[in-house]
């Protein structure tokens, strides 16, 4: 008596057996069995079967066995009436790919990969617009010398009441104050602060947003932003020395 | 003429209004509160650094208004 999947509502004459597991607890079984893709689809769409031969009692399980079956190379074996499947067989026993099908398999994947890398291009040149958008406007809100230093070096200078800042594209912003005070070196501290969801912003929209932010209120921007010191004092001369230079250019 | 400048993940949205037509000055005082209402802070803007204005209200004579979504310390 053979399971296949072409016969199988009146061959097995165990109690219950599920369809496309691959095992039947009765019976004697050999291992012939065929397998169609549109059969495999309508054991898949099927729920329950009860009749003389086969019930299938966990919906749930024949649908992950049969995708496993249709997916992967699964293989099955026979062992004393025992029908068992065998994870990992290079071949399908039974129903061996056809050629036609391994080249449909491979067109597919070709037009997949051919499909996506024509999203990435697309999503890289919406974010390069985007960006371009975004410099537009920061043109029209900063002196001339300050853009044309941002559009170089990525980095913009915000002269507020009290401290200087220079807010970095790539992002963080560092603070460097105004003037020596009683011959006390001027402080440097590195901010954390940004929009929320910056990454779905053009970086240029997160300075312009920060830009905005001090020019508005100075006090609320240092309250909001998390403030670290710098630890290495060359740094922090390297930052007062380019804050010098950048007020002396604008 | 008044502008509304949105920023948006495709760098800005443009809203752009005559003062002197209500409707124009109406619609865009709408977008403005339903932005306010999502969080968003309203900055006047002079062109050519000089410093923005935080505005809690819209008005229609105002030249050039920037809307930024909310920021955050990290």
């Amino acid at each position: 008596m053979a399971y296949s999947f072409s016969n199988y509502e009146g061959t097995t004459s165990g109690s219950t057996s599920s369809w496309g597991n691959g095992y039947s607890d009765t019976g004697t079984a050999d291992c012939t069995m065929t397998a169609h893709q549109d059969q495999v689809w309508y054991a898949w769409t099927t729920e329950t079967r009860t009749g003389d031969t086969l019930v299938i009692t966990d919906y749930k399980v024949v649908q992950d066995n049969v995708w496993k079956l249709w997916t992967k190379d699964y293989g099955y074996e026979c062992e004393g009436g025992r029908v068992t499947y065998i994870k990992g067989m290079s071949t399908w026993k039974v129903a061996k790919k056809s050629v036609e099908q391994h080249r449909a398999e491979k067109a597919q994947k070709e037009i997949n990969l051919i499909w996506s890398r024509l999203l990435v291009k697309e999503q890289e040149e919406a974010k390069r617009l985007a960006e371009v958008t975004a410099q537009e406007l920061l043109e029209q809100l900063v002196s001339e010398e300050d853009f044309a230093h941002y559009k170089e070096h990525g980095e913009l200078l915000v002269r507020g009441r009290f401290k200087d800042y220079v807010i970095k594209k790539k992002g963080g912003v560092i603070r460097v104050d105004k003037d020596k005070i009683h011959r006390i070196e001027r402080s440097v501290s590195s901010l954390c602060i940004h929009l929320n969801n910056q990454y779905k912003y053009p970086r240029s929209d997160n300075v312009i947003a920060l830009k905005l932010a001090i020019d508005a209120d100075e006090h609320k921007f240092n309250k909001e932003a998390n403030a670290s010191n710098m630890y290495s004092e060359v740094r922090m001369q390297e930052w007062r020395d380019k804050v010098d230079r950048l007020k002396r250019v604008a | 003429m008044g502008e509304m400048r949105i920023l948006s993940p495709s760098g800005d949205n443009r809203i752009q209004w005559d003062p002197k037509n209500t409707d124009e000055s109406e619609v865009a005082e709408m977008s403005f509160d339903k932005l306010k209402s999502k969080g968003y802070q309203a900055f006047e803007v002079q062109k050519d650094g000089k410093k923005g204005k935080l505005i809690k209200k819209f008005k229609s004579t105002l030249g050039m208004i920037v809307m930024v979504p909310a920021i955050a310390g990290g």
